[in-house]
């Protein structure tokens, strides 16, 4: 997968795409592999590329959100203060995901602000369909 | 237009320079509301960020029970003194996703979404920090919603009418 036809990175000019290929790794993990703990200081902004993951939070109850379409972005706390992920990411299934250092994207951002700018306000827009999610569970 | 003094007390803008606040002041105005006034209702257009000078105002959903009886308010969130709030304003589908009501008189800087977004797009330096610190409500707001949705108090019901 080419991350220009993710989403979050759609229509960014190739050069500065050639700036964010270089930060990034792509990792296989088997069913069960934990990416990241609730609480964990978030170091990764993660792509799914193929399988599926389970977002979970747990507490008295527990909540689940399913990471199942390629492309999906998660890991988006790397990128936001306090940067601590907010819930566990287990494979469900065996995954490939792209994995982006998240302080190298940010220095990527401020060479490049305007890009800078349209990246984050598709990323407020990630975080704010998991609001709206948890919002519809409230009914 | 709100003083860039006034602005500087807010949290929301850490790490942003003496120019930004300037620009930033410019197209902020100061707003009193009363208690019980509802700013917006879910699913409005979103024509204004907020940042909360003074009082208290709860973000609600309706509710409805069943078909056959009126809805209900339920409190979702609370906003006081020093929150940012209605960050659909510069969120695509720029569409509120949840209702708010003051419950106490309330003051307001109001920043209008058009000439914010205008700003934000002209200046992406100050949009890139402006969309980092609402990212970080909207993630605030987020780990607030699943406390309740994971914790065992639940909801409460604000009013039913």
């Amino acid at each position: 997968m080419f991350i220009q036809e993710v989403e979050l990175f759609k229509g960014i000019p190739s050069h500065i795409i050639d700036e964010i290929a270089e930060i990034v790794t792509e990792e296989s993990h088997p069913a069960g592999h934990v990416l990241f703990r609730e609480g964990d200081f978030a170091d990764y902004l993660y792509i799914l590329e193929e399988g599926e993951l389970d977002l979970t939070i747990k507490k008295g109850k527990q909540l689940s959100f399913p990471v199942d379409k390629t492309g999906s972005v998660f890991g988006w706390s790397s990128l936001v203060e306090p940067n601590l992920y907010t819930a566990k990411a287990e494979c469900v299934k065996e995954s490939r995901v792209i994995k982006i250092d998240a302080d190298r994207l940010m220095r990527v951002f401020q060479k490049h602000p305007a890009e800078g700018l349209t990246i984050m306000k598709r990323l407020a827009g990630v975080i704010a369909t998991r609001l709206i999610k948890s919002y519809k569970e409230f009914i | 237009m709100a003083s860039v003094d006034l602005l500087k007390q807010y949290g929301f803008f850490k790490g942003f320079s003496e120019g930004e606040f300037k620009k930033l002041a410019d197209i902020a105005v100061e707003q009193s509301y009363k208690a019980g006034f509802q700013i917006w209702k879910k699913g409005d257009p979103a024509k204004n960020l907020y940042l909360l000078k003074e009082g208290k105002v709860v973000m609600v959903m309706d509710c409805y029970m069943s078909a056959d009886k009126l809805s209900m308010q339920v409190t979702v969130d609370i906003a006081t003194k020093g929150d940012a709030m209605g960050w659909s304003a510069v969120v695509a589908p720029y569409r509120y996703t949840l209702g708010a009501r003051c419950i106490d008189d309330s003051e307001a800087i109001v920043f209008d979404a058009e000439k914010l977004n205008e700003l934000l797009n002209k200046d992406s330096t100050l949009g890139f920090k402006f969309m980092q610190a609402t990212a970080k409500v909207i993630a605030s707001r987020l780990t607030h919603a699943e406390i309740i949705l994971v914790g065992e108090r639940g909801l409460s019901i604000l009013t039913e009418y």
